[in-house]
């Protein structure tokens, strides 16, 4: 149901109710005025009767009475009949515009005659509501000697009732259209208006369309409301917009440390194979050097010897070229924060995290020391332990980064974990698990450079790697990293 | 001129041996690095060239050990594509000169000449 039936059904059915019992009240105010007022009309003229009906039966008898009361009866309107009752009863004089039940009211008019009193009475008489009213005739010494019984047909008000009620119903009824053009009016202009211009500014706010405002130009609730739309319209762009920029800085971090990741996989790959051929092209190139020397110069053969050792040399030139391209950037080593490392690479696998069900979490010490290190090579080894932690965790598993100060052998440091609460290395082939190539994910999933990448990184910059492991119960990958020289101070001193 | 060379790939210290002797070079040709250190100290070696990368002991390892114990020994780094940083490293190890396979063996030969030379 629609606001608007609601509101009219509301405050037009009430209104309706009040005004239908206003009317009938008024109805029977009009019914009982009209009643009193037919009433004394008959009392009056049955006054007036009575007088004239005794002066004429006492001067002319009963013809001059009849005579007199046919004469007065068409002169007053409103009374439908009039009988002259003696003594015995029997109407001695009848005039009478209707047709109307002759039955004499005996008791009454006994009664009459009797007390000497008037009496009224409603009848009702063959379907037609009658008043009847009988005064007593007197004669010249007092005595009452007859009746006058006048009678008028009361439903002849029925019809002015009628009347009085069909005028009720239109006023009743045009009050109630004008009130429900009114209320639709105000209705649509002050509620309808509004509240439909602030769906149609949810519906484009729930689109994306957070430049939506409403104009605020009332000063009732719903201008509050549009004010309070255009704050949060204002809010949730504001909001949309840090988040775009922030998925966008994800973005971009995890696109450089893809890069850096494949650069890294590349670089790996083509330093290995170069080591591999090396060997056999010198081998090569030295036996045709050797061979030149012993054939004379500008033969055949000599030429063909020079050709064998200028492709050598060609070969080189290509791969050195291809290591140029492939080779990491020389680390930068420089102090680094461990708590903003581990916190930029973090959102990096939330949603794989969630995805697989697994909660990832971390615990860094507060006042960790900076350690030395290539920022992005530390990135890339945060990156690779959680990505095989991550593979190795079945659903509800946990993966936790923990970093903490650690003295060594060596000196202050710093302890890098990543626990995984995942199947497990069996212990054969965990002495294997930092050697280049090797990987127990499946095909295409796993280079079998990640830890032997971040096993080059760590201990280039003077620390180590370790790593523990249960099957069926997890795996923990300790890094130690020395402290950064004088961070201790520098800290001590702030 | 006799020059030690460790190598432990038997194919390239046989290519080594056969071009510095017909130089009229003296090769002592090891496989390893306390092979190689156990001839330094037994035999009498102007020079010595050495794989960086090998199996049993590394190559940087055996140079930074000679040359604690031989000063003055020149000692020519090999190595199959090392880049800047492996040279850095073999000198901060002690090499006296680096040579990145595939090298020419008659560079290496002016090499060792010009090192036992002085």
């Amino acid at each position: 149901m629609g606001l608007r039936t609601r509101v009219l059904l509301i405050v037009g059915l009430p209104a309706a109710v009040l005004l239908a019992g206003h009317g009938l009240l008024r109805l029977d105010q009009e019914r009982s005025q009209l009643e009193a007022e037919d009433q004394r009309h008959v009392e009056l003229t049955a006054k007036a009767l009575q007088i004239a009906a005794e002066n004429a039966l006492r001067d002319g008898g009963i013809p001059a009475a009849r005579r007199l009361l046919l004469d007065l009866l068409a002169r007053h309107e409103g009374i439908d009949r009039v009988r002259m009752f003696g003594g015995d009863l029997r109407p001695v004089i009848l005039s009478s515009n209707a047709d109307i039940d002759p039955r004499v009211p005996e008791r009454v008019v006994r009664s009459v005659i009797d007390t000497g009193a008037s009496y009224a009475f409603y009848d009702r008489v063959g379907g037609q509501l009658v008043y009847y009213y009988v005064v007593p005739l007197h004669d010249g010494d007092g005595s009452v000697t007859g009746s006058l019984e006048l009678l008028r047909v009361a439903s002849r008000l029925d019809r002015r009732l009628g009347e009085a009620f069909t005028d009720v119903v239109v006023r009743l009824g045009l009050l109630l259209a004008a009130l429900t053009v009114l209320i639709t009016l105000v209705l649509q202009r002050h509620v309808i208006r509004p509240i439909a211009a602030l769906v149609a500014g949810l519906q484009r706010l729930g689109r994306g369309e957070t430049d939506t405002r409403l104009p605020v130009t009332r000063r009732d609730q719903l201008g509050v409301a549009a004010a309070a739309f255009n704050d949060t319209a204002k809010q949730l762009g504001t909001a949309r917009a840090a988040l775009i920029a922030e998925s966008a800085r994800a973005l971009e971090l995890e696109r450089q440390v893809q890069r850096a990741a494949r650069l890294a996989v590349a670089g790996k790959l083509a330093s290995g194979l170069a080591h591999e051929v090396g060997t056999p092209l010198n081998i090569i190139s030295g036996h045709a050097e050797m061979a030149l020397k012993e054939v004379p110069a500008g033969t055949p053969l000599s030429k063909d010897l020079e050709v064998i050792i200028a492709q050598i040399d060609r070969i080189k030139g290509i791969i050195n070229s291809l290591l140029d391209t492939v080779r990491p950037q020389a680390p930068v080593p420089c102090p680094c924060d461990i708590e903003s490392v581990v916190h930029a690479v973090l959102p990096l696998f939330r949603h794989v995290a969630r995805a697989r069900g697994v909660t990832l979490s971390s615990t860094i010490a507060t006042g960790l020391p900076k350690v030395i290190c290539d920022v992005s090579q530390l990135q890339q080894v945060v990156i690779n332990l959680i990505t095989n932690a991550l593979d190795a965790t079945p659903g509800r598993g946990r993966v936790v980064i923990e970093a903490t100060p650690q003295a060594a052998s060596r000196g202050p440091g710093v302890c890098i974990t990543v626990t995984d609460t995942g199947h497990g290395i069996p212990a054969e082939t965990l002495p294997h698990v930092f050697e280049p190539f090797f990987t127990t994910k499946p095909r295409g999933e796993g280079t079998g450079l990640g830890l032997a990448i971040s096993r080059d990184i760590v201990v280039a910059q003077g620390g180590d790697i370790r790593i523990r492991s249960e099957e069926g119960r997890g795996t923990t990958v300790v890094i130690w990293l020395p402290e950064a020289a004088g961070d201790s101070e520098s800290r001590a001193a702030a | 001129l006799t020059v030690l060379v460790v190598d432990d790939d038997p194919a390239m210290c046989a290519t080594l041996r056969g071009f510095l002797e017909r130089e009229d070079v003296t090769v002592i040709a090891r496989f390893g690095g306390n092979d190689a250190l156990e001839a330094l100290e037994r035999e009498h070696v102007d020079a010595v060239v050495v794989d960086k990368e090998m199996p049993e002991m590394n190559g940087l390892e055996v140079v930074a050990r000679a040359r604690r114990r031989w000063p003055e020994l020149p000692i020519v780094v090999i190595t199959a594509f090392g880049g800047p940083s492996a040279q850095a490293a073999a000198r901060a190890r002690g090499a006296t000169a680096y040579l990145e396979k595939p090298f020419r063996v008659t560079e290496l030969l002016g090499v060792l000449r010009d090192l036992t030379a002085r």
